[in-house]
């Protein structure tokens, strides 16, 4: 038997979630290594993967020699109410356009006026499901071709086929000629009884019949995953559904000559199968994105209009005069717009920028386009292109014609103001959120693949919490033996494999967390859209990679917390005498800045507050904004990786001196001593040592960035280094020029996203350094965000002399604030802690405590509760957070109190109207001479002021924790103060001596630990900040050592760090050789094996870590 | 003064299997549940103390098995703290609540040999809710002994010899003496703790008689009749058996429910098992324990937690008032029973109503003298006066039990004390009032138990009973409820003779491997319309109906999603497989002409045979879970003497095999 031509066009990809077992790419791949002429994906009512098999499909044809390509068809599986079953296939752009609108108003938006008419939800396999109809399917009809897999309708008889016929007719008067069967075996014993009646079935109802495979995974070792995968749908283990999972593993792409065995009593079915792929003429290619046309007032181009309104912003921009330089600038930046047509984009973008200017909220754009003489003048970056050296084509490129891209970042508490904006200026036809395919991580995937083997949610929760942070999947077996389960049992070994091959799988689409897609004929036409989760947003299917690869326009509106945060302490220094401040109008190139920032004292500071930033800062020492600019670009993985950072600060230290190869390479790397540290930079070497074009030096990047086509980048080597050699540059400087522009690739800043950036590190210095206290309250109201956790901005507020007041029902609001306090000598206002800091209680109980209390003080616990309508719960996290001693109530007495109240006061309406009577009650309830306010509330039986005897008093240290557990922080005491004798005992010294200890010394220290990272250029490394109360410590271990600790450890909330003192300059490390749990309040056996003592009985430290990659 | 022993027998199913097969004591055991989904989960388990390991090692031996987790996963622990042969010699057994409750209750009875009142201790809910008391598996026993310590040589001695012939008869047992039944099951939940804190009746420890001699657990102590003082058969086992004491940190003091599945006990303590807690000292001798110890809720240990508060005593100081208001109901009613305020019945009072009747004769008779069906004429005589009364009522017996009492002689001397009736339980699948059915089903049991020389007593007592279904007779057509209940009487009687185990039905599994696709299940003649056997199904559709981790989604939509999705939710083809399938596939010679292709010629007993026609294949690829992976093709083969064989090739090799026949 002769291979025959083939073409799969029923298949599902991992996209149809939970019922595909294989990457769309994957699936591409396998077919085209088959020989298939053509793969239609057609997963489950979506269109999610189609970008992705789309790129895999071109990769593929210039893969293959013999240019025998495999072609991808667009298409999708239906499963009409109340109807058969249906494969779409997308004939041409109309049967496109109506495949998306036919997806669109399945997922319950209406194509036509963009009206969310379901509910919305993350989609899953049993999520939202796609709801169509078959007057849907009809009047969407045109352009398509379909299937009826008659699988479906099969039922064991062989003489059933009127009610196949009935079906199969059905759809047939839909699509006439169009409309074709599918026939499927996957060898269940009756496939020749099958294969006779799927050719009787067609025969009859005078449709062909097309041979298919109904695919869900690539190759058959993926069936246990199919299975699994099932399960999770189902919601049950595999043992559990057993009955219900696909017998064998048939459903996979097979070879054609058993494709042409298999098929060989139905002649014809599979050459009938490339027929109908080669009637598909549609590609993803076709798709041409047309901009939005924005607010363009009548009468006037785009092009007019944008010309008017940047030569407007720079006259305000450059009152005196637009400078030479920038003339030139925006001139060539129109023109090229103007050839490239990207009038609409900058507009729609400024207008987005104008509508938050409007409305008071901080906004910042960066990144991509956003590095432009431009966007300079139309106000989205505040960054000088006269101070900057811009390279416009690094982000609009002739050659690629690709979108331009800006991100604006907006306050985090206000973006949505933008994006309802946005929705209400183009329509909901027009406008959409990317979608974001939230994929298995190992930790989602070892939960779901650990329930459908049937391991218990305890053990589970076991393994899933003894993964580490940034553990691959190579570190699983260890995680499991760990966690009590042996690896190489054979549940381990399913378990390993299962997670091996689910993680990266797409979970669900979420929506992206700020990217807007506009366009200028209705969205639906390009892409299906769906509600998303949030009320009123629509999400389009496609995540940030597939617009990008078809080269269509989005906007990030990205939320940024430290503008928040900086918009609230511009409010509250306002608010405290101080003068209105705007990002413009912070003071400039302060020296008292710059100084604080030169001793890293930058707790809390945008960008630079990091470890790695802090440990930059002594050694920088920068004296100048540009310097920022310099300092925020400089630790990235990409400077680092490329071997920038330690020659740059030799010649900044004067210890190496600067050269440069030629003249035209001083000009580019002159402003950072040769060393190039920007993204432009990188490219603009290429251009100037290497005659590379604008556009090819931006391929080359974006060829950095995708690792995985070793052609394409080894050809870059070559020109890049010939290119140099040809200008008479050294072999190893050319090397040198390209390990960095790899650097780049991912992960370097471009200068205008590091200015950006610099401008907001900047102001958030001068605020941290001028209003301290109106800068921690801000951002304490704008958590979380950020490296520290409010405890140790707490602290370092405290530190720099700021009083820190206690949470109190009767004296904070929602968000933390500042009092002046009556004492006289204190230097500047009080921060009040805000409510927000006490856990568990929720903003809207939070707001309404503010509102009630603008009525007067609250008395007793239970006036309290009745004007803020708390119940129980409420008032036991506030009680436990101590946020009712203004009522003269410690913690427990509160918790007492609260305990009596009714769980849910707003569900029990009889108590409505008893407001005023109450009260009396509780009035002459108070003892005679206790009335007064603040007084404690006398219940029942015990004494007036007296403590309630009944109720254990609280150790000093049990307040501390109760604090840490309630609250996340302390003012009374740093919880390691109470171990202090018996850590000294053991030789454990304070933070304080360890950093003050010489090189090489060998120590101890004991503290909190508030950060874990492990940084993905630090080769393993694990860097963790310990806190006693006497500072942080720095520790840096090694994996060996991190490994040899035990889990428990690893994730211990305190830890006793044994190592060695490494000093650089000003900075010092602890390089850690052992690791060991010091669980505060155990007596002074701390390393003994008895981790169930005394401590155990009281709550212990909660886990304060933050965790980074 | 009313004063009561309460008698804690830790993890009793684990402790009444032993006792009925003595064997199991050397390895692992699993008492398992099998859900209606097929998922068997670990109810109670028990691990042999591992020969070398130093007594403080016990606390980590079970490597974190706890109850309610996969029989699959217990193993793989099992396997990983104690080696695979472990997992090839645990033993499996499922579980039985009716059987663990009835065995307990059997005991309770024979503890009215310390005093006439004995009985099970029942759930939160005070017995009067059996809804809610449905999870609740008693372990305890409560004894008034208000006025018969002083038989046995004062409450010291009464509570070491409960310990001791409860020993003797292979049972763990852990007894305390005090004013209340609840104060009593504190103290005997907690004895080691009351020795540590100096109580003075818990003194008397129970190692004090230097012991440490043989485990009691082994297999051999009970049945050596090697009857040394309880107090030195306690000094090892203790440590892998445990009792609540771990302290407030240990699992065991986390509440009522989980100390009973704590077996591990804290290291190196010296066992003791029994306390006495002096009349009118509860409240102060006790306040150290964890609050626990006062049978509360998980929500009102955590709300005390909250307080700060931790111990009995905590919770003692609490204002009394004050406390409905803020604990509801448990609480309160908790304390007043530990304080006596509030009296404790022994026994849920409808078991006071269920009959029971006696024959007593006025001396000792030998059973060998006195023909059996003379024995069967006073048992059906007694089982008609316990019927009558609830026949008048529509209801019928669903569990009986007979016993033959022996004779006791004065003096009470510690042997013949240790020997309880014979107690032959008779369990029914539907509720009966048929005297003679009945009786038959005691006469069947009592030719098979072993009976004791002499008897002075048969007494019959009902420990359940159900409503009769109402039977209407229809005036023609009465034959489907009539052949229902002789069905029910035919299971009865088959179980009677041949053990309830040994009687089942088999039950289609939708399963692609044929050997899996049946399970046993309990044979249930249908009370009411659907019943058990619709519960898999439905089961599984309900969990299908949850979307995956979210919340969302309508139950019409997604169970519209199960049915479109053919390919994925497979219809086992029922109609394709043979009824009659051999135990073990048999090796077959076959040959075939192409390599995946039908059968041609097959040897069968060594005879060739040609294949005249040949269906399939079929293709299995499943089992993965659950061991190695099945590959097979099947095919349906007619040979030429007119049989139609199944028959599958094993794809990893290529063996052909028989598996099974069509009719």
């Amino acid at each position: 038997m002769i291979e025959p031509d083939y073409a799969e066009l029923h298949c599902r990809s991992n996209f149809s979630f939970l019922q595909g077992a294989s990457h769309p790419e994957e699936l591409v791949q396998s077919a085209a290594a088959l020989g298939y002429r053509a793969l239609a994906i057609t997963d489950h009512a979506t269109l999610a993967g189609i970008v992705r098999a789309h790129g895999a499909c071109k990769q593929a044809a210039a893969d293959r020699a013999d240019g025998a390509s495999l072609r991808l068809v667009v298409g999708a599986a239906l499963e009409p109410l109340e109807a058969a079953g249906l494969v779409v296939w997308a004939a041409d752009r109309r049967g496109y356009t109506n495949l998306c609108r036919l997806l669109t108003r399945g997922h319950g938006v209406d194509p036509l006026s963009g009206d969310v008419t379901a509910p919305g939800g993350p989609v899953t396999g049993g999520g939202v499901p796609c709801r169509i109809t078959v007057d849907d399917v009809a009047a969407h009809a045109e352009g398509l071709l379909a299937g009826v897999p008659l699988a479906a309708l099969w039922d064991g008889a062989a003489a059933n086929v009127p009610a196949a016929l009935e079906a199969v007719g059905r759809w047939r008067e839909v699509f006439g000629e169009r409309l074709c069967c599918l026939a499927e075996v996957a060898r269940e014993g009756d496939d020749a009884a099958r294969l006779a009646w799927y050719g009787a079935v067609a025969r009859q109802a005078r449709v062909p019949v097309v041979a298919a495979g109904d695919v869900r995974c690539h190759v058959r070792a993926r069936l246990p995953l199919l299975h699994a995968l099932t399960a999770v749908r189902h919601g049950a283990t595999i043992e559990e559904i057993r009955g219900r999972l696909v017998a064998n593993g048939e459903r996979h792409l097979h070879e054609r000559l058993r494709i042409a065995e298999r098929f060989a009593p139905l002649p014809g079915a599979v050459a009938r199968s490339v027929e109908w792929a080669g009637r598909c003429t549609f590609t993803l290619d076709e798709l041409r994105y047309e901009y939005p046309e924005s607010v363009v007032p009548p009468g006037r181009t785009p092009q007019e209009h944008l010309g008017r309104m940047v030569w407007k912003g720079a006259r305000q921009r450059y009152p005196d005069g637009v400078p030479e330089k920038v003339r030139r600038l925006i001139g060539h930046e129109l023109a090229l717009v103007a050839e490239l047509g990207y009038e609409a984009y900058f507009l729609t973008v400024f207008d987005i920028v104008r509508f938050a200017r409007r409305r008071g909220i901080l906004c910042q754009g960066r990144g991509s386009a956003a590095n432009s003489a431009i966007c300079y003048c139309l106000g989205i970056t505040s960054v000088d292109p006269a101070r900057l050296d811009v390279l416009f084509e690094r982000f609009i490129s002739r050659e690629r014609r690709e979108a331009p891209d800006i991100d604006v970042d907006f306050e985090h508490q206000r973006r949505e103001e933008v994006l309802q904006y946005v929705y209400r200026t183009y329509g909901r036809t027009r406008a959409a959120m990317t979608a974001e395919v939230i994929c298995y991580r190992l930790r989602s995937a070892v939960r779901d693949m650990g329930k459908v083997l049937g391991l218990s949610l305890d053990r589970v929760a076991r393994i899933a919490e003894v993964l580490d942070v940034a553990d691959g999947v190579g570190q699983l077996p260890a995680r499991l033996t760990e966690a009590g389960l042996s690896p190489t049992g054979a549940t381990g070994r399913r378990l390993v494999a299962l997670v091996g091959q689910l993680v990266g799988f797409p979970r669900h689409l979420g929506q992206h967390v700020g990217g807007m897609v506009m366009t200028r004929g209705a969205l639906c036409d390009l892409v299906p859209i769906q509600p998303a989760t949030m009320d009123g947003r629509t999400v389009v299917q496609w995540d940030k990679n597939d617009l990008d690869e078809l080269g269509i326009l989005k906007v990030d509106c990205l939320a940024l917390g430290m503008l928040t945060a900086i918009h609230r302490a511009f409010d509250l220094v306002a608010e405290h005498g101080g003068p209105q401040l705007t990002l413009a109008t912070v003071p400039a190139e302060d020296p008292e800045v710059y100084e604080m920032i030169s001793q890293a004292d930058t707790v809390g500071v945008f960008q630079i507050e990091s470890r790695a930033q802090m440990s930059m800062l002594p050694r920088l020492r920068p004296r100048c904004f540009y310097d920022l600019v310099i300092e925020v670009a400089i630790v990235r993985p990409g400077p680092i990786q490329g071997d920038m950072v330690h020659p740059y600060l030799r010649r900044r230290a004067g210890e190496e001196p600067v050269d440069y190869p030629s003249d035209a390479i001083r000009e580019v790397l002159e402003k950072t001593l040769g060393v190039p540290l920007f993204q432009e930079q990188a490219m603009r070497l290429a251009v100037v040592a290497a005659g590379f074009t604008p556009g090819e030096a931006d391929q080359l990047r974006r060829a950095m960035g995708a690792w995985r086509r070793p052609g394409v980048i080894d050809e870059f080597h070559r020109r890049l280094v010939d290119g140099m050699r040809a200008r008479g540059l050294s072999e190893e400087f050319a090397e040198r020029v390209f390990n960095q522009i790899r650097g780049f690739g991912e992960y370097g800043f471009p200068e205008s996203h590091a200015a950006s950036f610099a401008l907001l590190v900047y102001v958030s210095a001068w605020l941290k350094r001028h209003h301290p206290a109106a800068f921690t309250a801000a951002l304490l109201g704008s958590q979380p965000m950020g490296f520290y956790a409010p405890a140790q901005l707490v602290r370092d507020a405290r530190q720099h002399g700021v009083t820190v007041l206690p949470v109190d029902v009767n004296a904070s609001g929602w968000h933390a604030g500042l009092e002046r306090l009556p004492r006289r000598g204190q230097p500047g206002p009080a921060i009040r802690l805000g409510l927000e800091q006490v856990h568990g209680l929720g903003e809207e109980a939070g707001r309404r405590i503010e509102a009630a209390r603008r009525q007067g003080a609250f008395r007793l616990v239970h006036e309290l509760a009745r004007r803020a309508r708390l119940d129980r719960e409420h008032l036991l996290h506030l009680a436990r957070a101590g946020a009712l001693e203004s009522l003269g109530l410690d913690r427990r007495r509160a918790a007492w109190e609260a305990m009596r109240q009714v769980d849910r006061p707003e569900e029990r309406p009889l108590f409505a109207g008893l407001g005023a009577a109450d009260e009396d009650e509780v009035e002459a309830d108070a003892p005679a001479g206790g009335a007064a306010p603040f007084a404690p509330h006398a219940s029942g039986l015990s004494g007036a002021d007296a403590p309630a005897a009944f109720l254990p008093a609280l150790a000093a240290r049990d307040e501390v924790i109760a604090d840490y557990r309630a609250v996340g922080l302390s003012l009374a005491a740093h919880p390691l103060a109470f171990e202090r004798a018996w850590l000294a005992e053991r030789g454990v010294v304070t933070a304080a001596l360890a950093a003050a200890a010489p090189e090489g010394r060998r120590v101890c220290v004991a503290g909190i630990v508030l950060v874990r990272q492990r940084p993905a250029t630090a080769s393993g490394m694990i860097f963790l900040t310990v806190e006693d109360e006497t500072g942080a410590a720095n520790v840096v271990v090694r994996p060996a050592v991190w490994e040899a600790a035990d889990p428990a450890t690893r994730r211990a909330a305190v830890l006793l760090v044994h190592g060695r003192i490494q000093r650089r300059g000003a900075v010092v490390h602890l390089l850690a050789t052992r690791l060991e749990p010091a669980v505060p309040g155990r007596a002074a056996d701390g390393a003994d094996a008895a981790p169930r003592g005394v401590a155990a009985t009281k709550p212990a430290l909660p886990r304060m870590s933050r965790d980074f990659r | 003064m009313p004063r009561f022993m309460t008698i804690w027998l830790p993890r009793w199913p684990v402790q009444r299997r032993f006792v009925e097969q003595p064997q199991w004591r050397a390895a692992p055991l699993f008492v398992c549940r099998q859900r209606h989904t097929g998922v068997m989960t670990v109810v109670s388990w028990w691990l042999p103390p591992l020969p070398d390991a130093p007594r403080g090692a016990a606390r980590d031996q079970s490597g974190g098995i706890v109850a309610g987790m996969a029989l699959a996963e217990a193993m793989e622990v099992l396997a990983r703290s104690r080696g695979v042969q472990a997992c090839r010699s645990a033993v499996i057994d499922p579980d039985d609540p009716v059987a663990d409750r009835e065995a307990l209750a059997g005991l309770a009875r024979w503890c009215r040999r310390f005093a006439p009142v004995a009985a099970v201790e029942y759930g939160a809910d005070g017995g009067r809710e059996p809804a809610r008391s449905q999870g609740f598996q008693p372990e305890c026993i409560h004894v008034d002994v208000g006025g018969t310590a002083g038989f046995f040589g004062g409450e010291e001695r009464l509570a070491r010899l409960a310990v001791w012939t409860l020993s003797g008869r292979g049972f763990h047992a852990r007894t305390a003496i005090a004013d209340t039944p609840a104060a009593a099951w504190a103290a005997a939940h907690h004895t080691n703790r009351l020795a540590e804190i100096g109580c003075r009746g818990a003194a008397v420890s129970g190692s004090r008689r230097g012991g440490g001699g043989t485990a009691e657990g082994t297999p051999t102590a009970a049945h050596h009749g090697d009857r040394r003082p309880a107090d030195s058969a306690v000094a090892r086992p203790v440590d892998q058996e445990g009792n609540g004491d771990g302290g407030p940190g240990s699992p065991g003091a986390r509440g009522v429910s989980s100390s009973r599945g704590s077996w591990p006990a804290r290291p190196d303590s010296s066992s003791r098992r029994f306390a006495v807690v002096p009349a009118g000292e509860a409240a102060a001798l006790l306040a150290p324990l964890p609050a626990s110890a006062l049978r509360l809720d998980e929500s009102d240990l955590e709300r005390l937690a909250e307080l700060g508060i931790d111990t009995l005593g905590g919770v003692l100081r609490l204002p009394r008032k004050e406390l409905a208001a803020r604990f509801g109901t448990t609480l309160p009613r908790r304390l007043a029973e530990f304080s006596g305020a509030r009296a404790e019945p022994l026994a849920p009072p409808e078991a006071d109503a269920l009959p029971q009747a006696r024959h007593a004769w006025e001396a000792p008779v030998l059973l060998r003298d006195m023909p059996r069906d003379i024995l069967e004429r006073i048992v059906e005589r007694l089982v008609a006066d316990c019927v009558a009364p609830l026949a008048a009522a529509g209801h019928g017996i669903t569990a009986l039990q007979v016993r033959l009492e022996r004779p006791r002689w004065n003096g009470g001397a510690d042997a013949a004390m240790a020997e309880g009736p014979t107690v032959i339980d008779v369990g029914l699948y539907r509720p009966s009032a048929a005297v003679a059915h009945l009786t038959d089903l005691v006469s069947l049991r009592m030719a098979r138990a072993p009976l004791p020389r002499e008897i002075d007593a048969v007494a019959v007592e009902v420990l359940a009973a159900g409503r009769t279904t109402a039977r209407q007779r229809l005036l023609f057509d009465g034959a489907a409820e009539a052949s229902q209940a002789q069905v029910g009487m035919l299971l009865d009687r088959l179980s009677g003779r041949l053990g309830r185990r040994a009687v089942f039905a088999p039950r289609i599994v939708a399963d692609a491997q044929p050997e899996h696709g049946w399970m046993a299940a309990p044979p249930l003649v249908p009370a009411r319309g659907g019943g058990a056997s619709d519960r898999g199904p439905r089961a599984a559709r309900t969990a299908g109906e949850r979307p995956h981790g979210m919340a969302t989604g309508s139950r019409r939509a997604a169970r519209r999603e199960h049915r479109s999705a053919p390919g994925v939710d497979w219809k086992p083809a029922a109609q394709r497989r043979p009824t009659w399938l051999v135990p073990r596939p048999r090796r077959l010679e076959v040959v075939s002409v192409v390599p995946d292709g039908p059968p041609v010629r097959l040897r069968r007993q060594g005879r060739w045979e040609r294949v005249l026609h040949a269906q399939g294949a079929e293709r299995i690829e499943t089992a993965w879970w659950r061991g190695a992976c099945v590959r097979r093709d099947y095919w349906i083969v007619e040979v030429e003497s007119g049989e139609r064989l199944w028959i599958f090739r094993r794809l990893p090799d290529g063996a052909w095999f028989l598996h099974g026949l069509f009719a």
